[in-house]
């Protein structure tokens, strides 16, 4: 899975391309799990290039969450399909996460 | 519409061939793209359970048989060799729990059985589990 990652404000912002599921996540977890114990809690999820996402997906994304959010960080999500956000909601995880329409109103919700 | 199967080793590698499978043979089936989507997606959660969770990453089949219903539904029979498991008793997941406080296991049951009209399973003549996803034609 190819990832861009950036920075804005202190704030890692990862950028995903493609499913975040069973066969794309690990990739994912890999990369959010190093940024964490580099020291980056603040992150952002911009799922606009993300076709795909599945409950092995979430289980990744809701752990890194926990974990963020120990450390007095978080994670938020921006640019979801409808069809991402519908995963989210029918899982519950729109309880948890702070989904947002864009990068940018994303950053500004920190 | 005529039945359609595909035999594949159960490997996650494979999860693209089966969505692929899925999309080419329900064209001639009225469904919206949106209901499409969600059966691809119900289709790859189960057939990544049995992946997972019922083979457990050992080799063994899947086997996936596209059929229409009587009722003019659709039914997407997902079988395979793993030892017997029925997913349907599953119970749903308790959504009103903190995060940390829910359990992970059965977030993908939940989602097929929202994501379909109608979940059921059966042991096949093979001995092997069968679970159908029943889809319904759009009215329209």
């Amino acid at each position: 899975m190819k990832i861009t990652e950036s920075t804005q404000d202190n704030i890692r912002i990862f950028r995903p391309q493609g499913r975040v599921d069973s066969e794309g996540a690990v990739d994912l977890e890999i990369t959010l799990q190093e940024a964490f114990e580099a020291g980056s809690h603040h992150m952002i999820l911009d799922l606009s290039q993300v076709t795909y996402i599945n409950s092995a997906g979430l289980r990744i994304l809701a752990a890194r969450l926990t974990q963020n959010q120990g450390s007095g960080g978080d994670l938020l999500v921006a640019s979801p399909s409808q069809k991402i956000r519908r995963v989210f909601q029918i899982i519950g995880f729109d309880r948890f996460f702070r989904l947002f329409d864009s990068v940018e109103s994303a950053v500004q919700a920190f | 519409m005529k039945n359609s199967v595909l035999e594949i080793p159960a490997d996650l590698n494979n999860l693209e061939v089966v969505r692929d499978f899925v999309r080419e043979q329900v064209t001639d089936f009225a469904l919206s793209e949106e209901a499409l989507e969600d059966l691809i997606l119900a289709v790859n959660e189960a057939a990544t359970n049995v992946i997972v969770h019922g083979y457990r990453y050992k080799p063994g089949m899947i086997q996936i048989e596209i059929k229409g219903g009587l009722d003019d539904s659709l039914h997407v029979c997902i079988r395979d060799q793993a030892p017997l498991f029925d997913p349907t008793n599953i119970p749903p997941p308790d959504l009103s729990l903190p995060l940390e406080k829910r359990p992970f296991g059965g977030m993908g049951v939940h989602l097929i059985k929202t994501l379909t009209d109608e979940v059921k399973y059966c042991i096949t003549s093979q001995g092997g589990n069968e679970l159908t996803l029943v889809k319904k034609q759009r009215e329209d």
